[in-house]
């Protein structure tokens, strides 16, 4: 008899289930969706270390020595370096590139008039074909934003999808010692 | 024989109970979009945008990868979004947000962050990420 009497608990439990579930149903339904947009923009960030122009110090008869990555040393003991760094599109659409510092030329290398700055070309023939910024030329880096637009139309074909970028440091014989450390940031935008 | 009772009522009692989460589990997820994530760590660094998948081009070690998504809810009523990853790709894949709320119109971008640190394996590396809208979230949602 007792059992009967869980068996009755039990089946009616099970009945209020079923009908909450049916009410839900009925009337707990919603219209609509959700939409997720996967934005065409993307940020690769760099320290500046990966382009690493290594030790030295400016000679005692120069106010200051310029270094780049296209092997120039002029007024310092570094070692001549010949590694700025490549960027390419393995998309399968044309980009817009930018290119941002993470600190200005005082704040990256302190001193009377630092410089810090950047050329790009193409390192494929033709991959970038609307340059922003004049290709071969230095121009000081940009901290805001997304910095300065060096292409408005990197291809993305086999052979013509990479360009390359160069850096250059005017560093004043009064610089910050030491280690010096700064985050590149490269960023891509298709539209 | 009561004893015999007593053992049939707790497993009807689980059996219930089990039947109650799983109908609020079925109730509340109303859907789940899942997109493939994608990055190669290794040589030099490459974007590509594909704009129906995270993919995150090329990063070389040491550096790091921001794409982002907008979420709108377009349904009449509140949602909770959950974002998940797979195991392939969780822990260099960061999530700027998660398991929040979002009112009939209101929208959010979220930002997926991936870090190849100076030792990661090189290779290409490829997971999903599922979104999931739910009604109530937090137990209902079959997360926890």
């Amino acid at each position: 008899m007792g059992n009967i009497k869980y068996y009755t608990v039990v089946f009616f439990l099970l009945i209020f289930i079923l009908v909450f579930a049916i009410h839900l149903n009925s009337t707990g339904k919603v219209v609509g969706s959700v939409n997720v947009t996967i934005y065409t923009l993307a940020s690769l960030n760099f320290t500046i270390k990966s382009v690493d122009f290594g030790l030295g110090s400016v000679y005692r008869n120069s106010s200051s020595a310029v270094i780049d990555t296209t092997g120039n040393v002029v007024g310092g003991n570094w070692t001549p370096i010949n590694n700025g760094f490549i960027v390419e599109n393995i998309g399968n659409t044309n980009l817009s590139v930018f290119l941002k510092s993470g600190k200005n030329a005082v704040e990256f290398l302190g001193g009377t008039s630092p410089g810090y700055y950047y050329m790009f070309n193409n390192f494929e023939a033709n991959s970038c074909t609307e340059n922003a910024t004049a290709m071969n030329s230095w121009f000081a880096l940009n901290n805001s934003g997304l910095g300065d637009e060096l292409c408005e139309n990197m291809q993305y074909g086999q052979d013509e999808d990479s360009i390359r970028i160069d850096l250059r440091l005017i560093v004043p014989a009064d610089a910050i010692r030491g280690e010096r450390e700064d985050i590149l940031t490269v960023t891509g935008t298709s539209s | 024989m009561r004893a015999r009772g007593s053992y049939l009522f707790i497993l009807l009692g689980i059996l219930l109970i089990l039947a109650w989460i799983l109908i609020f589990i079925n109730f509340n997820v109303l859907e789940e979009k899942e997109y493939a994530v994608k990055f190669e760590v290794g040589g030099t660094p490459g974007f590509d945008l594909n704009s129906s998948a995270l993919t995150f081009g090329r990063l070389p070690a040491g550096s790091s990868s921001t794409r982002s998504v907008l979420i709108q809810n377009d349904y009449d009523t509140r949602v909770f979004v959950s974002l998940f990853s797979s195991k392939s790709v969780s822990k260099m894949l960061v999530i700027s947000e998660n398991d929040f709320f979002l009112e009939p119109q209101e929208s959010k971008a979220i930002s997926f962050f991936v870090y190849a640190s100076p030792n990661a394996s090189l290779g290409e590396y490829n997971g999903q990420v599922k979104i999931r809208i739910s009604r109530y979230g937090g137990l209902m949602d079959g997360k926890h």
